[in-house]
């Protein structure tokens, strides 16, 4: 491949899109921002650290919408295991490590519980996810903190929150970057990764070749669980409280985001370099927004209509591929 | 005044095919039109493009002179046509009258007049002589019983023209009598028939007049009673098929028994036994549904069994999933190619891959150059057309598209002793499917033992070392390839 | 056929109807709940259940339809949490009930068109669309009443508040309401030429387009019809707590599903009733007050729910399994 024509399918490809729309969020709050603070080293910084939970989040859905599946839980996972971090670390002397691990056993757990509702009894995923979400997991952080905000005061949980590498660089940051860093080579280049995409594209095909998809499928579903209690067990360490609508309004955005970076409901495409970046626009844009001063009512409305206009990019660029290939897909 | 149909140059390509050609021809009222060919050669698409299903690239539907370009189903419904599918389109959810008067439920302000509908319905099936009620389930009935009902569908909505494809598949003799007198009723009302079938006898039965198709182009049209089976065979397949045959390299080395399965019940097959030999070709013969797929795909892990033995190198084996079949040395060319086959959206590198996915590791990361290699050998050693190996794989024809999977369970580094092939021809051209012919003898001759399950009859019987019909569910007859004739298989097929 | 016979089959197809079984578990779960708590079936507390019944069994109308037309809707509780809202302010600034009403309704049909143009047009996925759809409406309704209960005056409106409080016996209004639009619906879905096409459009969508039937047409109708609805129920849950309230029943949508699948629609579409579903929303609903009359934690009833809709949908399950055995026996 010449690299005249590298270039002219970067310019054709999504990333190029979604590149052009951050600088396009970028430029206009650097321009409409108070002495053009938008994009000072602090407020920078302050947009990645937004992104901390999101990308969490995004990962495990990410995995699942490649292979054909979907989650709307994690968000009430992650309240549910900072409901449950706040309760065992204020009422008990277990240490803290111990009880990290309960949490993210508990997220692997609710995650099980989504994937035999779809392997077992062929539940759709969205259904099943957001009931056992909106449900299950919401029930469950009422219970077992009794309905009370509960506070945290622990050392471990001071540092995870506050300590900042060179003093500007919150180490959530760093281990959420990491961590998307680590999925994205999983995804692309082993054997684990390329699974998911192949099972993605056509479950019966992939199962038929002599992959497994029921059992990727209890897999990502579990690690979706994982990595929503993980990004519940942050949350709760920033407030330093089990809050009780804690990460529930969080799985919303993840999906934009998802959406936005290429993956298709349908599976089998898209990655993390899309999903990353849709991150950023998300929360470029609720930070402009917030430093704009425009009332956190929008929000709502804001993030609605960002999924929306994913949703319409998935649309435009889906329609350019059918008339590639003349209709029939999968 | 006499009805006339006519295409004029119709042409239509579909990625990595074209499937009709500047095709031409024209049917007229009051008679039969047989539209013969091999699967793909073009009959399906026509009949899609009659029904308004899909538009031509170029060229024109006319009816009695007039130019019609039906954008929707709908619009091709309200010109008088009627096209029966191969692929029954019934809501089984649904009773019979309703899937009958589909699109005219008799309402009145927006009512459905129940009675009146019944009553319809009661005197169409009295006319199709059936044992069935207006209001019985549709899904509920019997194959046969569905496909009458396909048929009810458009009789009742009185169609100048009304195209079968394959309509006597699933239908058993009873049936197939009825629905000839209706045809020839239908004709004597001067309707424009046109009639898709594989099976020349029911050609000769009942057509007026033949149009053949072969890739996508016209042929040549006949009139029935000016030729006979031989001719028609040489239009369709371009050459005397005998040659195809005698050209083939066959495998003459068996070794032990490789494969054997006793008693084999699961919720389609019931009683199934057979024995594969190294380096055997055992085809597998009957009509279409009568449960040869079912039976491999219990072997190969694919769906539950029941009860039974399988024995592989005399070891007994039961394999929950198709990863461990494939790990014990069996594979499976699904006659579903598109669904289950291929993942169409990925590369050809991606789809040869697949089994072996661990062999082709450099540490923890996938080596792209082994995986290129792998597809490369693959690309070279069966002539797969295309440019490179990261075409995806829907842009392929579909005798490629079957060469990849072959690609996928024959590369160095599977270690395939029993290979499956369900229906490894279908919808693939005549000159390709004579390499595959020779393919599947090379495998034999490497030891593998090959299953080849086919309905072409004269494929099955001259490709096969052995073979065994199936009906039903279960097994009816074997045979070896010198005592096999058509009159026989046939039977065994179809009789009780 | 002797007179005898008939009847028996009358009784046979009464029992082997699916509707049946449901009736059944139905009263034994109010049996159940009588028996731990007596005063569960005073008029008072069956005039409660029926007050806590009558948006989710609105709500349920308009979803059924569209998930037998094989589609679904997840914006309908907050369109009608928005159509509160709308009604309220409308009232407020001092339009007449009648015309405010129309405009509210008005105002569902174009969200409804709204779904249907991102389902039907741009081939969005429709859970997701109108997962989107929902946020910007949830966020609307907080700018616009800035996160503050809108009340309705009860001196000025009188005739309207009358639509969400009075009753007559134990029925109250609003749910008598309910019960109309199951009836109609109801009777839509069986017996008009609308209504089977539906079913076709559900159940084989590409049977239905060979046939002539637009699939896309009937899903849009079915979307817009769903929001309307929605905006009903909005409207009646406005006169029922004299206020319109940013928040109030915008997950009722999931409610409404529920008591759906409960009564036997197919998620997967195609198949169902209004009779089911009326069914599937008192189990539900009942279900909910014997909780409460039980003394339960609102925690418990939250995790009771979900136990609930997973159970439907596991019950959906077995019956698909069921309706796939017994095409396998006919053949």
């Amino acid at each position: 491949m010449g690299a005249a024509e590298r270039v002219k399918n970067f310019l054709k490809s999504k990333t190029f899109t979604l590149l052009c729309i951050l600088v396009a969020i970028m430029a206009f709050f650097w321009y409409f921002s108070a002495n053009h603070s938008f994009l000072s080293v602090r407020n920078i910084t302050s947009i990645l650290y937004s992104m901390v939970l999101f990308i969490l989040f995004s990962i495990g859905v990410s995995l699942l919408v490649i292979f054909g599946e979907f989650d709307l839980s994690p968000g009430y996972v992650g309240t549910a295991a900072g409901a449950t971090l706040a309760t065992i670390l204020s009422g008990t002397g277990i240490p803290w490590f111990l009880v990290m691990l309960i949490c993210l056993l508990l997220g692997i757990v609710f995650g099980l519980i989504n994937a035999v509702l779809v392997n077992k009894f062929r539940v759709q995923s969205f259904i099943a996810t957001l009931a056992v979400g909106s449900f299950l997991a919401k029930g469950f952080s009422y219970i077992i903190s009794g309905g009370r905000a509960i506070a945290i005061d622990h050392p471990v949980i001071d540092w995870l929150a506050s300590y900042k590498l060179w003093d500007v660089v919150p180490v959530t940051v760093i281990i959420s970057v990491a961590l998307i860093l680590v999925y994205g080579i999983v995804l692309a280049k082993t054997q684990f990764g390329r699974s998911i995409y192949l099972c993605g594209g056509n479950k019966e095909a992939a199962r038929l070749a002599g992959l497994d998809p029921k059992k990727l499928s209890y897999l990502l579903f579990a690690n979706s669980g994982m990595l929503g209690a993980m990004a519940g067990v942050l949350f709760a360490s920033r407030l330093k409280s089990g809050n009780l609508d804690g990460t529930n309004s969080y799985s919303f955005p993840a999906v934009t985001a998802v959406i936005f970076g290429g993956i298709s409901f349908g599976g089998g495409s898209g990655n993390m370099v899309g999903c990353f970046l849709g991150l950023l626009i998300i929360n470029a844009f609720n930070n402009g927004l917030t430093i704009m001063r425009v009332s956190p009512n929008w929000t709502g409305v804001a993030s609605g209509a960002l999924l929306i206009l994913a949703l319409t990019l998935d649309y435009l660029s889906n329609r350019r591929v059918r008339r590639q290939i003349g209709g029939k897909t999968s | 005044m006499e009805k006339l149909l006519e295409f004029k140059n119709i042409s239509k390509a579909f990625p990595g095919v074209q499937a009709l050609d500047n095709v031409s021809f024209s049917a007229r009222g009051g008679a039969v039109s047989a539209l013969l060919g091999e699967n793909g050669a073009g009959k399906s698409t026509l009949l899609k493009i009659l029904s308004g299903d899909i538009q031509p690239d170029a060229g024109s539907v006319c009816i009695d002179g007039e130019d019609r370009r039906f954008a929707s189903p709908y619009q091709s419904i309200k010109a008088s046509v009627s096209v029966i599918y191969q692929e029954r389109q019934l809501l089984g959810a649904m009773n019979v009258m309703e899937n009958v008067f589909l699109d005219d439920l008799h309402e009145k302000f927006g009512i459905v007049n129940r009675s009146e509908l019944k009553r319809k319905t009661q005197e169409i099936i009295d006319i199709f002589e059936l044992p069935v009620k207006p209001t019985d389930i549709v899904g509920r009935l019997s194959v046969a019983h569905q496909q009458m009902i396909e048929i009810m569908k458009a009789y009742r909505r009185g169609s100048d023209i009304i195209a079968f494809d394959e309509p006597t598949a699933p239908l058993t003799d009873k049936e197939i009598a009825i629905l000839f007198k209706l045809i020839r009723e239908l004709k004597e009302r001067g309707k424009i028939i046109l009639y898709v079938s594989h099976r020349m006898a029911e050609i000769f039965q009942i057509t007026d007049d033949i149009i053949v198709l072969k890739d996508g182009q016209l042929v040549t049209t006949l009139r029935t009673s000016g030729t006979n089976e031989r001719e028609l065979v040489k239009a369709m397949v371009g050459r005397d098929i005998g040659d195809t045959y005698s050209n083939l390299k066959r495998n003459e080395i068996m070794g032990d028994v490789l494969l054997e399965v006793k008693n084999l019940e699961t919720d389609y097959v019931h009683d199934v036994s057979f024995e594969l030999r190294r380096g055997e070709v055992l085809g597998f013969a009957g009509l279409v549904g009568a449960g040869r797929t079912e039976v491999m795909r219990a072997v190969f892990g694919a769906d539950p069994i029941i009860s039974g033995e399988i024995k592989l190198e005399g070891k007994p084996v039961r394999f929950k999933k198709p990863k461990d079949a494939i790990g014990s040395g069996i594979a499976l060319c699904p006659e579903d190619r598109k669904d289950q086959g291929l993942i169409l959206g990925r590369s050809i590198r991606d789809n040869v891959s697949i089994p072996v996915l661990s062999k082709l590791k450099r540490g923890l990361f996938m080596s792209y150059r082994a995986e290129e290699a792998l597809a490369a050998e693959a690309v070279r050693k069966y002539s797969i057309r295309t440019p490179s190996t990261d075409k995806r794989t829907v842009e392929l024809s579909g005798g490629n598209q079957q060469k990849t999977i072959l690609g996928r369970w024959t590369s160095d580094k599977m270690v395939t002793k029993v290979l499956i092939l369900d229906e490894p021809t279908k919808g693939i051209d005549v000159g390709t499917k004579a390499e595959v012919y020779q393919m599947i003898h090379d495998f034999a001759a490497t030891g593998i033992g090959v299953i080849f399950i086919s309905s072409e009859l004269p494929e099955v019987l001259n490709v096969s070392d052995n073979i065994i019909v199936m009906q039903n569910g279960r097994v009816t007859g074997r045979v070896s390839r010198q005592e096999a004739t058509e009159e026989l298989v046939v039977a065994m097929s179809m009789l009780e | 056929m002797t007179d005898n016979d008939k009847s028996g089959s009358v009784i046979k197809k009464i029992t082997g109807a699916k509707e049946f079984t449901l009736v059944v578990i139905w009263a034994v779960l109010v049996l159940v709940l009588w028996l731990l708590n007596r005063n569960f079936l005073s008029p008072g507390n069956i005039r409660s259940i029926f007050n806590s019944a009558f948006v989710i069994g609105i709500l349920a109308v308009g979803l059924s339809c569209l998930l037998i037309g094989g589609k679904i809707d997840l914006s309908s509780g907050n369109t009608g949490m928005l159509a509160g809202v709308l009604i309220s302010i409308l009232l407020r600034d001092g339009v007449h009930w009648v015309p405010a009403i129309l405009i509210t309704l008005a105002f569902g049909a174009v969200t409804g068109a709204v779904n249907a143009f991102f389902v039907n047009g741009l081939k969005f996925a429709p859970f997701i669309s109108t997962l989107a759809v929902s946020s910007i409406y949830g966020g609307v309704a907080l700018v616009i009443t800035n996160s503050a209960n809108i009340p309705v005056s009860s001196q000025d409106h009188d005739w309207f508040l009358a639509l969400g409080t009075k009753s007559f016996g134990v029925l109250p209004v609003p749910f008598l309401i309910a019960l109309v639009l199951l009836a109609v619906y109801g009777g839509v879905l069986w017996g008009t030429g609308f209504g089977r096409r539906v079913y076709m459009t559900g159940g084989n969508a590409n049977a239905a387009r060979l046939a002539g039937i637009n699939p896309v047409k009937i899903t849009s109708i079915l979307f817009v019809n769903n929001s309307v609805i929605a905006s009903v129920a909005g409207i009646l849950f406005a006169a029922f707590m004299k206020m319109g309230s940013p928040i109030a029943i915008s997950g009722s949508d999931l409610d409404g599903i529920t008591a759906a699948i409960l009564g036997g629609v197919a998620f997967t579409g195609g198949s169902g009733n209004m009779f089911g579903v009326f069914i599937g929303l008192m189990m539900l609903t009942s279900f909910q007050n014997g909780l409460l009359m039980a003394g339960l934690d609102s925690y418990y009833q939250v995790v009771a729910k979900g136990l609930l809709l997973i159970g439907a949908l596991i019950l959906d399950y077995y019956r698909e399994n069921a309706r796939l055995r017994a095409l396998k026996a006919g053949k």
